[in-house]
């Protein structure tokens, strides 16, 4: 039995291991984050006004769980280590967020004035991984464990059926830019409250440069990770003006691919994280001034890693809004970042998409049918109303949770007053309770509500409808938001549902999913819908199901190589490796121009915003 | 740089893209002495990072075997990622050139090469991993016999299930039926096929299937395994609702004794397994098709009779008179279509190639030992 044990155990904790994403801006200030055990995103919620300890699992796993670590190759050793220095830093009580399930679901369904999103502070838990972190760095780890670790159980039997190759895309982005959008706005704040400032000048806990981890690298990795200008290069000068969920939504439209790239992004920017501190000891922080950048550059890497269709690196700069060789700069240095390491083993993807879903029901979105499931395992909501929480207006910047806020009201009692208390931690750990939360609630009305400020006018519609379990009507807000949120792009925004049928056809990725839904935002003949995600995506599978019958009428003829979409780009002397049959090239016909009118309105208006220093 | 560039080894010394047209140049490790190839991988102003090179640098970093060529480092400078690979004097296509009786090897070397072959390819099927370009020129002989598998930038990670494969994979002589009728949820049964398709070429010396284009390539396959019953295609069509079943000329299956007579030309008792075994992996479905770990203890491997049986030297000549594979392609190969020409650059390229060779070189049978 040793044997198996052996094997079965460092697998087990690397996975989970290299779920934590750090955010970390070491000395004075903390950022939030130890990741659960086995899972991934997590805040730390220093102060629940109700430990929950029923989730927090018994200490049966705890045995388990040094063995991982010694027996795993990589020295988990300095992680643990950074980790606990600085739980720390942390106030000794801490949530286990999986009481939110129980609240999120019960009170989804019940209809929410539009005016209750006041409570909105959503804060980044999620369920399984929150992390109880007591003071004692020991404890902390043992507390943690257990509860991410038995956690997730329950949640993944029930989600079993959760398939996220089949789940619509534009949920999934939206979950995924309301996570991010909390992450990246909550860093913010933190580094605000924080007196210093550049992210990652602050002082360096130096590790040996030639730990074991430092060992594993590449040269190349190496050299990037010595310097302070691979990390800054994701950063912009200023926050870009695009919501995160627009941005997202926006790649997906012009460059669709499947879930499973967007999703790995997660997955990467914590290799990121967790490997830039782990070998340096600095730490990579995730704000608003970097998100985009990280967002496409781990775009473009996961679709050419993933994907045996992807595009030109000039096409995603021009749906990214920034020059070429930025992008490719961008590209480079996320590898680099990642030391290459871009597999993702089927487990850990999975859980990663469990843990997105489960956030999903902790935070507003969403997917009505998922939550339903989800509120299963929960418990009983505790709206632990808090005086700070009700810093409510401030928090609507968070509002990328979109229709979420609508169920948002009641459960933000609790949610915004953990994440109160999680801006909290930023400060130091000396703080008082007392001073904590002054600083919490401060600390929200900072965040800054331009990012996020087309979509607010539109919330009184969006909550108004949100429960609605129709994804149709889903995507229509969400449309309705996303043209909302440049008034003046309506007829543009019509122009370019046109076009994309234009140039769907032509610049098509070859080779569609067989059912899923991945691509198909790609098409759409709905002209008149200023939804253009709407009828992208609810056209999407038809679409694609022609498409099909066009792509197989031509492999029909199979001889004639040249008459599939790829030679025909090859003969029309779009250059190429002849072999490579997965590299497609961005074709300009027809629609391209079309397209790219209103691709350079975006990009000309963001290459201001994300030029780099 | 810790490496000293030693001599160029030709654009097109494996491992390398050759349609790509990395440079790759021996080097020597300043630290460790060790003599390595330098593949220069150019960061295109257009394409950023080729696709081909995160491929490989991602996947071959996590494939550590012994019958896989091994990435030990990757060097970034301005302009290039330069990707610092395990040394391999040649490719198989060059071995069994200068090695073979036209081309054929004796069997105890197939034998060998056969079984690490399979092994580096069960490895990766374990490690998730595609490798879908295999063929004699991606496979790389060291000068202690060691084959390995080589060039990765075609290869995919599997496990996570992104949809989007494409059937524009493996060099077309070497590519499964399956995914010449246009499967897309290929898995690791085209590396199996391709495997079979090298065994009989490094019997026999000559490639198997020689088609033109797609459609020739699949009458080339049912000329010699037979076309399959239509409740086969049936099948097949059920469990890759994308393939495109057209009417085939109905062909019977021939003995493969008879196509490749030198596979059976030795002792008796073992004349069945190498055929035996060719067929497992040749089969046109790929719902049948062996896996290649299983086909690792296939008898033809495990029998122990099967060492003293062989003579060097006793095989039976040759009984096709096709032009030799590695010769210039005939010119009207030349006007083929794109994957076609592809194969074919890869085969002038491959000629352009590395000049030298390790003439003489002792083999070293690898067989059965256990890598790792």
């Amino acid at each position: 039995m040793l044997i198996p044990t052996a094997f079965v155990y460092p697998f087990l904790f690397s996975v989970s291991a290299s779920l934590l994403l750090r955010f970390v801006e070491i000395p004075t200030q903390f950022l939030f984050v130890l990741g659960g055990q086995n899972d991934m995103l997590a805040l730390v919620h220093p102060f629940n006004p109700s430990p929950d300890t029923p989730h927090r699992a018994p200490s049966s796993n705890r045995s388990r769980t040094p063995h991982h670590r010694k027996s795993t190759p990589t020295s988990r050793e300095s992680s643990f280590s950074a980790a606990s220095s600085y739980s720390s830093y942390i106030p000794p009580k801490s949530t286990s967020s999986f009481s939110m399930n129980g609240s999120v679901s019960s009170s989804r369904h019940t209809p929410q004035p539009t005016g209750t999103r006041q409570g909105s502070t959503t804060v980044t838990s999620l369920p399984s991984t929150t992390a109880a972190v007591p003071e004692a760095a020991a404890a902390a780890e043992e507390s943690i464990l257990p509860a991410a670790s038995k956690q997730p159980q329950p949640a993944a039997t029930t989600e079993s059926s959760f398939d996220i190759h089949s789940y619509p895309p534009p949920d999934l982005l939206r979950l995924l830019a309301s996570l991010l959008t909390q992450i990246a706005s909550t860093n913010d704040k933190l580094e605000a409250g924080s007196s210093s400032n550049s992210p990652s000048s602050s002082s360096v806990i130096i590790t040996e440069p030639h730990n074991p981890v430092w060992q594993s690298l590449t040269t190349a990795s190496r050299s990037a990770l010595s310097t302070h200008s691979s990390t800054l290069t994701f950063h912009a000068r200023n926050v870009p003006t695009i919501s995160l969920e627009a941005y997202l939504l926006r790649i997906l439209k012009y460059c669709p691919t499947t879930n499973e790239v967007f999703l790995s992004l997660l997955v990467y920017f914590d290799r990121m994280t967790k490997l830039t501190s782990e070998a340096t000891g600095r730490s990579f922080v995730i704000d608003s001034y970097n998100i985009h950048r990280l967002v496409i550059a781990g775009v473009t890497v996961a679709s050419k890693f993933f994907s045996d269709v992807f595009y030109t690196n000039s096409r995603y700069a021009k749906v990214g809004g920034l020059p070429l060789a930025e992008l490719n700069q961008l590209e480079l240095q996320f590898l680099l970042l990642n030391n290459f390491n871009l597999v993702i083993p089927k487990d850990e993807m999975r859980r990663y998409a469990e843990q997105l879903i489960l956030f999903s029901s902790v935070s507003p979105g969403s997917i009505p049918s998922l939550s339903a499931s989800t509120s299963s395992s929960s418990i009983t909501p505790r709206p632990t109303p808090t005086a700070p929480s009700r810093s409510s207006d401030a928090m609507a910047p968070m509002r990328s949770m979109g229709a979420i806020d609508a169920y948002g009201g009641r459960i933000h009692g609790g949610e915004s007053h953990s994440s109160a208390s999680l801006s909290s931690v930023s400060g130091s750990a000396s703080m008082t309770r007392h001073g904590i939360e002054s600083n919490g609630s401060a600390l929200s009305r900072v965040i800054n509500p331009d990012q996020h400020q087309p979509h607010h006018a539109l919330n009184g519609t969006v909550n108004g409808k949100s429960f609605v379990p129709s994804s149709k009507l889903h995507y229509q807000e969400d449309s309705e938001s996303e043209t909302g949120e440049g008034a003046e792009t309506e007829t543009e925004t019509e122009a370019e549902t046109e076009t994309d049928g234009g140039w769907t056809t032509d610049d098509e990725p070859t080779i569609r999913p067989t059912k899923s839904s991945a691509g198909s935002s790609s098409s759409s003949s709905d002209a008149q819908s200023i939804c253009s995600f709407v009828s992208e995506s609810d056209s999407g599978e038809g679409d694609d199901e022609r498409e099909d019958h066009i792509m197989d009428d031509m492999d029909d003829d199979d001889d004639e190589g040249a008459r599939t979409p790829e030679h025909v780009v090859r003969a029309e002397g779009v250059k190429d490796g002849e072999k490579t049959p997965e590299r497609r090239p961005f074709r300009g016909r027809l629609g391209m121009s079309k397209v790219t009118t209103p691709t350079r309105r975006h990009s000309d208006e963001n290459e201001e915003e994300m030029a780099s220093p | 740089m810790n490496y000293v560039q030693l001599e160029k080894l030709g654009k097109c010394m494996p491992p390398s893209f050759c349609h790509l047209a990395y440079p790759v140049v021996q080097g020597r490790s300043r630290t460790t002495n060790e003599i390595v190839a330098l593949k220069e991988i150019h960061l295109d102003a257009e394409e950023g990072t080729p696709s081909t090179a995160i491929r490989e640098i991602s996947l071959m970093k996590e494939l550590k075997h012994v019958n896989i060529v091994r990435l030990h480092d990757v060097i970034h400078t301005e302009t290039k990622l330069v990707l610092i690979f395990e040394f391999c004097e040649q490719d198989l296509k060059k071995y069994m050139d200068q090695h073979g009786e036209r081309g054929a090897l004796d069997l105890n070397t197939v034998r060998s090469f056969m079984y690490q072959l399979l092994k580096g390819t069960a490895f990766c099927h374990e490690n998730q991993v595609l490798h879908r370009d295999l063929k004699p020129q991606n496979l790389l002989i060291n000068r202690k016999g060691e084959l390995k598998l080589g060039d990765f930038g075609l290869a995919r990670a599997f496990g996570v299930p992104v949809n989007t494969f494409s059937n524009e994979v493996v060099t077309l002589w070497y590519r499964a039926p399956d995914v010449l009728l246009g499967s897309r949820t290929y898995s690791t049964s085209i590396d199996v096929w391709s495997c079979g398709c090298i065994f009989a070429e490094m019997i026999s010396g000559l490639p198997l299937f020689r088609g033109r284009d797609n459609h020739d390539q699949l009458l080339h396959i049912m000329r010699i395994i037979g076309t399959p019953s239509q409740q086969t295609f049936d099948k097949m069509a059920k469990d890759s609702p994308e393939i495109q079943i057209k009417q085939f000329p109905r062909y019977p299956k021939q003995d493969l004794r008879a196509v490749i007579p030198k596979a059976s030309a030795q002792g008796k008792l073992i004349r069945a397994m190498p055929i035996d075994l060719l067929e497992r992996l040749l089969k046109f479905d790929p719902a049948e098709r062996i896996s290649a770990a299983e086909a690792l203890s296939h008898p033809y491997f495990t029998s122990a009779v099967q060492n003293s049986t062989f003579t060097v030297g006793s095989m039976a000549p040759p009984s096709f008179t096709f032009p030799h594979p590695h010769g210039l392609p005939p010119p009207q190969q030349q006007q083929q279509q794109a994957y076609n020409r592809m194969a074919m650059q890869q085969q002038q390229q491959q000629q352009a190639a590395m000049g030298g060779g390790y003439g003489g070189v002792p083999m070293h049978y690898t067989h059965g030992h256990n890598p790792r």
